[in-house]
């Protein structure tokens, strides 16, 4: 097993996300009612109400709950504790593997790190809270959908932090989103290529300063790397790399993305089963993200009417209209 | 070892302390608190705490010169009946984690809090 696979074997296994077949089927009931905007949210909710354990498979992730809490989750958007700790220098892919292969299942995968001395019990409690919220947020997106519910089934990683309450997860969800569109309101950013500026081309010197994650952001931008392939890269929070990325394009640090003329219908409504990524040669594991980002197309506040231009008069005023707004 | 839960029954035990939590400022994340609620609360804590570090962090004054992941040390806010101490955390992997204790002034010593703060900051990321 490569340290790719090892970094991400239960989505590969499990293949997510993926299409849901047509409503009605086996798993009707966990869907029943609960179609259309915030439907995975929905289910979430009443298997928290049942205090349910197992895991809530969805188009974009999955959550694992242990009596109606949530004790894990990921998603192909969002890097995992492995990626993280891989992508930082602190484990190598060995030494993850080792330690998904090895681990007894009492201990889990976490307590293996801790007993073994890789890793500092704060950092690993910290870093898989963080990867937590971070799956959580693309899982729950507004028009992902629930897949099945697996009653009994748990991580392969293990206990590792204490459970947080459904509702607390949901919530943090809805918060996340109202913060990306305070940042920056469109989501053009979002999914594409994201293609600095030049420190000439940037306005206003008053301007804050871009922050040590901004700027890992900026250093990773090839110009063919979408926000969440940047995330796996740097194995940082994908959903704190879209926040940077559209607080980067508030203030003028990388361009806008010119809009597609083509298809009405956005090309892929919903990530397919991703392959599994070949190989990387050496820790820092760059693993890429198969998919890329579900743009979340349906935000709970008012969608603007004009979309950014490519007229450099008038982004400078919609950034001046977000800068504005976020004074406010 | 000290997960989050020992270091923050930690820092209660700071002299002076009323409440303290564990916040990820990139996105406002409140990963844990104990003590009393400032103001209204842990969350709307957690929020204005990462504010003051983003402020902070992109200012272009309180971090010149300084480079690394992590540019700032403490923000210390003193006001006629309390501190606040914000200690940046230094994780080995990349996040953006701050310590956050409010005090009792007339009951703290700011300079022991900074340095009970410090340490339990180490801890946390100590293996």
């Amino acid at each position: 097993m490569t340290g790719a696979e090892a970094a991400r074997p239960a989505l590969a296994v499990r293949g997510l996300p993926r299409r849901i077949p047509a409503r009605g089927g086996a798993q009707a009931q966990v869907r029943a009612g609960v179609v259309g905007a915030y439907a995975f949210t929905a289910a979430l909710a009443r298997l928290a109400e049942a205090r349910a354990s197992g895991a809530l498979y969805g188009s974009a992730g999955a959550v694992y709950l242990r009596d109606g809490a949530i004790v894990h989750a990921e998603s192909p958007c969002a890097p995992d504790l492995g990626v993280r700790l891989m992508a930082c220098g602190l484990l190598s892919p060995d030494q993850w593997r080792e330690a998904v292969t090895t681990a007894s299942a009492e201990r889990g995968v976490g307590g293996h790190l801790v007993d073994t001395g890789r890793v500092a019990r704060g950092e690993l409690e910290l870093c898989h809270l963080l990867a937590l919220f971070d799956a959580a947020y693309f899982t729950l997106l507004p028009d992902s959908e629930p897949d099945r519910f697996q009653p009994g089934a748990t991580s392969r990683l293990g206990p590792i932090s204490r459970a947080v309450p459904a509702q607390r997860v949901a919530r943090e969800a809805q918060r996340r989103r109202a913060q990306l569109e305070r940042a920056w309101p469109w989501d053009d950013t979002d999914a594409g290529p994201v293609v600095p500026r030049s420190e000439g081309e940037v306005r206003g010197g008053r301007a804050r300063a871009p922050t040590p994650g901004q700027l890992a952001v900026l250093a990773a931008a090839d110009g063919s790397r979408t926000p969440v392939q940047i995330a796996w890269h740097l194995g940082r929070s994908a959903f704190a790399t879209l926040l940077d990325v559209r607080r980067l394009a508030a203030t003028g640090r990388i361009s806008m993305p010119v809009r597609a003329q083509a298809p009405a219908v956005p090309a892929p409504a919903r990530p397919v089963v991703p392959p599994v990524p070949p190989a990387p040669p050496a820790p820092p594991a760059p693993v890429v993200p198969p998919v890329p980002v579900p743009p979340p197309p349906a935000h709970g506040g008012p969608q603007p009417a004009v979309p950014p231009s490519s007229d450099p008069s008038v982004a400078l005023l919609l950034r001046l209209r977000a800068a504005l707004e976020a004074h406010l | 070892m000290p997960g989050i839960d020992e270091c923050l029954s930690e820092a209660l035990a700071i002299p002076g302390v009323l409440g303290a939590s564990v916040v990820d400022w990139s996105s406002g994340l409140l990963l844990g608190a104990v003590g009393q609620e400032p103001g209204h609360g842990h969350e709307a804590a957690a929020a204005d705490t990462t504010e003051a570090a983003r402020a902070v962090v992109e200012s272009g004054t309180f971090t010149a010169k300084e480079s690394g992941r992590v540019p700032v040390e403490d923000i210390i806010i003193t006001a006629p009946g309390s501190y606040h101490l914000i200690r940046f955390l230094d994780t080995s992997f990349d996040s953006d984690v701050v310590l956050y204790l409010w005090l009792d002034r007339s009951m703290a010593n700011l300079a022991v809090a900074r340095l009970g703060l410090q340490s339990i900051a180490e801890r946390l990321v100590l293996v």
